[in-house]
């Protein structure tokens, strides 16, 4: 039979209470234990979060020796790999001050996958984190319906935020033949070959007020055209339409642009001086509603576009006159046949054409709605 | 000497304790504990998306355009304007389906003239369906700058300004609530 | 020394055992309920975007004018003051000078959490 008498021996009690306590102690410690531990899935919504705010927030950061937006680092073929090195962070948007008004240079580089390479590139400069996060970051816009996107398929248990966004476009100039007429873009002096230009102020550009009257000037920076890092696009229609020197014209001859050629003037100097731009940039010449661009010189029936890549002016101080010589050609291959018209456009007598703020010279830079989501697991 | 009486009992409570420890491991594994704190996680979610909205429809299309859509819906007091631009901004995804997320809208302003000058005011500016009460909703919030006499309608937008007509500028702030139905 | 009764020791320690490993699980689901909140928390407390809209609107009404029969500059800054601190259980408080070319712009937000101070100039 047990003995039911209940009765504890005193070491019996000592013993209990010293395990007790360092029991108690050691629970104490426990959590501490977790400090090591990375739940990585509690995690998820937050590096998500980050992420997020880092690409719509944030417009990136380089190295400090260097001066020049993460976009262009890797635009030289030969520095590509240094140029990959000094981009610190990616961030997509125009400045620090206009927080979510995405800048399409940022855009287009961010999500070249061939030029960054998933997931290590995008890792260090956008997720970052120990743990090896696999994410998925897509940009759609509704202007030009595309969608964009890097990362791999989505699974089911991840973290996510999804950013409302606006990403400014491009400029553009069109020079219709209203505007060739009104303005007096051809004359009819007899010369061997016209030249029209368009001048591009920088410093008009980057520190002139965008709005009359000023409303917000910290918000400015969307709207901003900058010369150096901008694409700009000039499209000249109607040149079969010009005026003619002398009618009656039964036809118009091909227009010959032969030659652009761009000049800068230092602010308060009257000297030009050529610009040479570094070969990856280039400035593509597109005739007729052709989509290959072509080499000067060339002839043109109706209408000529000039698109310059982002970066061709990037050598010039942001003071500086920016010229654009267009030289057309004035021959009349036709002899002295009086029902052939002679195409020209020619700023000598009206001044250059302004490429500004002002709306009826240039289309500005519109913003279109973008969303930007991205998943973290 | 080992008394062998209770070894049995002994050996009952150890597989007792490891069926105990075996099942609750087995439990607490297969399953995603939703704790409390995680629903601050989805509020978070939805402010961002909200302030984004209001943030982004706050915002001219250009330099030159002057007003932007928020300040003219509420210049011209045009809350179907409202649902249709705020509802898409708000519910577009880089997916095919839109989202689902409802709206209230408010324009808290200061009375500016009348005998209840200088008293906050509310009015509805547009939503997309009434409040149940069950609704667990996140608030974000817009400043916006207003010329508050509407050449359109002939009268202003504020309900106290239409006798007294009190124009030029004034400050409102347009509230939200969001909710996931 | 009588023998002591030791036939349920090992009953009472596989007791203390579980016991303890349920202890343990309790302290694990506990510390992950902490963690959830105040990762998303920390996010919802900093008034982020209520500091940015005040001061937009805030640098949007220095460029208002004052002349005319409507104080448009004082109405929107005095009402900016009562807005905030009626909805937005923040106290704003701000001022400007200028020296002919710049204007400065001195700017307070406090919301009880958190404060913010800047000046902003302009150009």
């Amino acid at each position: 039979m047990t003995d039911d008498a209940a009765i504890l021996s005193v070491d019996f009690l000592v013993g209990f209470t010293i395990f007790l306590v360092s029991f108690i102690w050691i629970a104490n410690l426990v959590p501490g234990l977790f400090l090591g531990l990375s739940a990585s899935t509690i995690d998820y919504n937050a590096v998500a979060y980050r992420t997020g705010v880092i690409l719509a927030e944030d417009p990136g950061a380089t190295v400090p020796t260097v001066f020049t937006p993460w976009e262009f680092q890797t635009a030289n073929p030969l520095t590509a790999t240094t140029g990959k090195n000094n981009v610190v962070r990616f961030g997509l948007a125009k400045s620090k001050s206009t927080p979510g008004v995405l800048d399409l240079n940022k855009v287009n580089s961010f999500f070249n996958t061939t030029l960054w390479s998933y997931p290590d590139d995008y890792r260090t400069r956008a997720v970052f984190g120990d743990y090896p996060y696999r994410f998925n970051i897509s940009l759609r816009t509704f202007n030009d319906n595309m969608t964009r996107f890097v990362g791999d398929l989505i699974p089911d248990n991840y973290g996510f935020i999804r950013r409302e966004v606006k990403v400014a476009g491009w400029s553009n100039a069109t020079i219709d033949q209203t505007m060739i007429s009104n303005r007096g873009y051809n004359n009819t002096e007899n010369v061997t070959f016209n030249l029209f230009t368009i001048a591009i102020n920088s410093s008009e550009l980057n520190y002139d007020n965008i709005s009359t009257p000023l409303l917000d000037p910290s918000r400015d920076p969307a709207y901003r055209i900058d010369p150096e890092w901008a694409e700009f696009m000039i499209n000249i229609t109607g040149l079969d339409k010009s005026p003619p020197r002398m009618a009656p014209v039964i036809r118009f001859d091909d227009i010959n642009l032969s030659s652009v050629a761009f000049y800068r003037q230092p602010y308060g100097s009257s000297q030009f001086i050529g610009i040479t731009p570094p070969p990856w940039f280039q400035c593509r010449y597109y005739n007729d509603g052709n989509s290959t661009p072509v080499t000067l010189p060339v002839e043109i029936k109706y209408n000529v576009s000039m698109v310059c890549d982002p970066g061709f002016f990037s050598g010039v101080a942001p003071d500086n006159i920016i010229f654009i010589n267009m030289t057309y050609g004035a021959v009349d291959p036709t002899g002295a046949n009086p029902n052939y018209g002679i195409q020209f456009l020619n700023s000598s007598s009206s001044g250059p054409f302004q490429y500004d703020y002002n709306a009826t010279n240039v289309t500005q830079p519109y913003l279109e709605d973008g969303v930007l989501e991205v998943a973290v697991w | 000497m080992v008394n062998r009486d209770a070894q049995l009992y002994t050996i009952e409570g150890i597989a007792a304790s490891l069926i105990i420890l075996l099942t609750a491991y087995i439990v607490l594994n297969s399953t995603s504990i939703y704790t409390p704190g995680d629903s601050h996680i989805n509020d978070m979610q939805l402010e961002v998306i909200g302030s984004d909205a209001l943030s982004m429809m706050n915002t001219p299309v250009n330099g030159s355009a002057g007003t932007s859509a928020l300040q003219a819906v509420i210049e011209n007091n045009d809350s179907a304007g409202f649902n249709t631009i705020f509802s898409n901004i708000l519910n577009n995804r880089t997916g095919a389906t839109p989202d689902t997320i409802q709206f209230l809208a408010n324009v808290t302003y200061v009375v500016p003239a009348g005998p209840n000058t200088g008293n906050v005011n509310t009015y509805r500016l547009n939503a997309s369906r009434l409040l149940y009460g069950g609704e667990h909703a996140v608030r974000v919030s817009q400043w916006v700058i207003v010329d508050t006499y509407s050449p359109a309608l002939g009268h202003d937008i504020f309900p106290e300004c239409v006798f007294a007509q009190c124009r030029g500028k004034h400050a409102a702030l347009v509230e939200v609530l969001l909710w996931r139905d | 020394m009588a023998r002591l009764n030791d036939d349920a020791q090992w009953i009472v320690l596989m007791g203390f055992i579980v016991s303890f490993s349920l202890f343990f699980l309790a302290i694990v689901l506990n510390q992950a309920t902490v963690v959830g909140q105040t990762t998303a928390e920390a996010v919802s407390e900093f008034p982020k975007e209520d500091i940015r809209g005040v001061r937009d609107v805030t640098i949007q009404s220095l460029f208002l004018d004052n002349n005319g029969p409507y104080t448009n500059q004082t109405n929107v800054q005095n009402e900016i003051r009562i807005l905030s601190l009626n909805r937005e259980d923040s106290v704003v408080q701000f001022s400007s000078q200028t020296d002919g070319t710049h204007t400065y712009l001195n700017f307070h937000y406090n919301n009880g959490v958190t404060a913010y101070n800047e000046t902003y100039t302009y150009p």
